[in-house]
């Protein structure tokens, strides 16, 4: 008899106890956190955008290679290839015909 | 004027045609990219501006480096010895040009031998020259040598330390620019400058150079200044460069009856420039025998050399000039050694009619086998 009660007494404890899991004190504290956490992940990426968009236009049909040769460097412009032109590669080259103009010989 | 029938992959040309300081010229225009761009009428209103434009440089040039004009300024400064003399920039780069030659040629191409010149009867235009001999004329056929003087024999062209060579005066010429921009030449007493051996070359590069960079057109073209040609190619390429076809001819053989049309190989040529040098066409005759243009600065008369004629390439038209002039000069075995340790692009052919030709010019032949049966290939 006694027994049962006591067994009684410890169901009624569990039950207590998951009533105490269930409501979190710092609940709102964690959600507050996520929401400033992510709300500045956010700006920074803004931020990082509207730099972008303030940096000079750069010309991106001109890479540049910078080539040191002792004390002097150089500056030497390449041209990025146009897709159309790669295109040709595999394409047959149309034969440009030579036209004989003129004549080399001794000064007339 | 000559224009081409349109086809889409032969490249359009007009041709201007003038002749001036003594030779022949003609210069070729790839119009291609023009004739879809302006009508025929627009295309040859500006082609016969630039012939009046092309006819007027090569007045001046040459009322400046004429020597046979007394009034040039060539002549003047010749005339002038022993004095500071300004000259026109023009003639200064040619002359600075020359001198720098003269070491690069072991004295052998070298401006000063007007004198020698004039002593072997080159005084006046070469058309007004005796071109008739007593004695039979030289004969050139396919089984017989080339003998231009049968009682002389070869002359040694071998490059010894020789006192006579001319080029040591070439020291002596002093070339200044004034802080005010103005050139100034110093010719020795006694020295006479002849600089029809370089000018022609410069003559067709700065009319390439004016043609495909300067006018408003820029036109690829091809300039023959009688013989000697330059390529002009514009700055900005549409297209790749257009390949030029220009055949060596056959040497000219004075007893035929008129210039004769045949071709001895094609080249072709993307830039650069080519030139040909000879014995074989400006000869008269002189106090009993056949003389010829190319002085032999040792003894002072035209060189007797066993290279007929020599075609050279090379990237700008007056050092073709200079370097074919010098093959003759040199004889063939040692131009061939020279060429070939050189790199340099030629053909000679020998006063048996061979035609040898160096590696480097091999790329540049249309037609690897040489087109005339009866010139032997080297």
């Amino acid at each position: 008899m006694t027994n049962t009660k006591s067994h009684q007494a410890q169901t009624s404890n569990t039950a207590t106890s998951k009533t105490a899991k269930k409501t979190d004190p710092f609940a709102s504290l964690k959600s507050s956190i996520m929401i400033v956490s992510i709300a500045g992940t956010m700006a920074g990426w803004l931020i990082l955008l509207n730099q972008e968009a303030d940096t000079a236009p750069v010309n991106t049909a001109m890479l540049s290679t910078v080539a040191s040769e002792g004390s002097e460097s150089a500056i030497n412009p390449t041209p990025i290839v146009d897709i159309n032109q790669l295109r040709q590669v595999n394409e047959v080259e149309s034969v440009q015909a030579i036209r004989v103009v003129a004549r080399t010989r001794s000064s007339q | 004027m000559k224009e081409n029938v349109l086809n889409k992959n032969i490249p359009q040309l007009a041709t201007i045609q003038l002749v001036a300081m003594g030779c022949h010229i003609q210069v070729s225009l790839n119009t291609t990219m023009l004739n879809m761009q302006y009508s025929a009428i627009a295309i040859d209103q500006q082609i016969a501006i630039l012939t009046s434009d092309i006819q007027q440089r090569l007045t001046h040039w040459e009322h400046t480096f004429s020597r046979f004009d007394e009034t040039s300024e060539l002549m003047r400064l010749n005339h002038h010895t022993d004095q500071w003399r300004q000259v026109s920039a023009e003639l200064f780069e040619v002359l600075q040009r020359a001198i720098h030659f003269v070491s690069k040629t072991q004295g052998l191409v070298t401006p000063t031998l007007l004198k020698d010149l004039w002593n072997a009867g080159y005084k006046h235009s070469f058309e007004t020259l005796p071109k008739v001999s007593v004695p039979p004329l030289p004969v050139i056929s396919s089984n017989s040598n080339v003998d231009l003087n049968s009682n002389a024999n070869l002359q040694d062209t071998s490059i010894a330390n020789d006192s006579k060579l001319n080029h040591q005066h070439i020291e002596r010429i002093q070339l200044r620019q004034l802080a005010d921009g103005q050139h100034q030449v110093y010719l020795p007493a006694g020295m006479a400058l002849d600089l029809n051996g370089y000018v022609k070359g410069w003559c067709a590069m700065q009319l390439a150079e004016h043609i495909s960079r300067v006018h408003d057109w820029q036109l690829p073209c091809l300039v023959d200044m009688g013989g000697d040609m330059a390529i002009g190619i514009p700055r900005i390429q549409i297209d790749k460069p257009m390949t030029w076809g220009v055949s060596v001819a056959k040497p000219y053989f004075a007893n035929s009856e008129h210039v004769q049309e045949e071709d001895i190989a094609i080249l072709k040529l993307s830039s650069g420039a080519v030139a040909t040098s000879g014995q074989d066409y400006r000869r008269w005759w002189h106090e009993g025998r056949w003389q010829h243009h190319l002085i032999h600065p040792r003894y002072s008369c035209s060189v007797n050399s066993d290279v007929l004629t020599a075609t050279v390439l090379a990237t700008d038209t007056m050092t073709a000039e200079v370097y074919a002039k010098y093959c003759v000069l040199l004889g063939v075995t040692e131009a061939m050694v020279w060429l070939n340790k050189h790199h340099i692009a030629a053909l000679l052919i020998d006063t048996n009619n061979k035609v040898l030709m160096t590696s480097a010019m091999r790329p540049n032949l249309v037609q690897p086998n040489l087109l005339h049966p009866d010139l032997i290939p080297g």
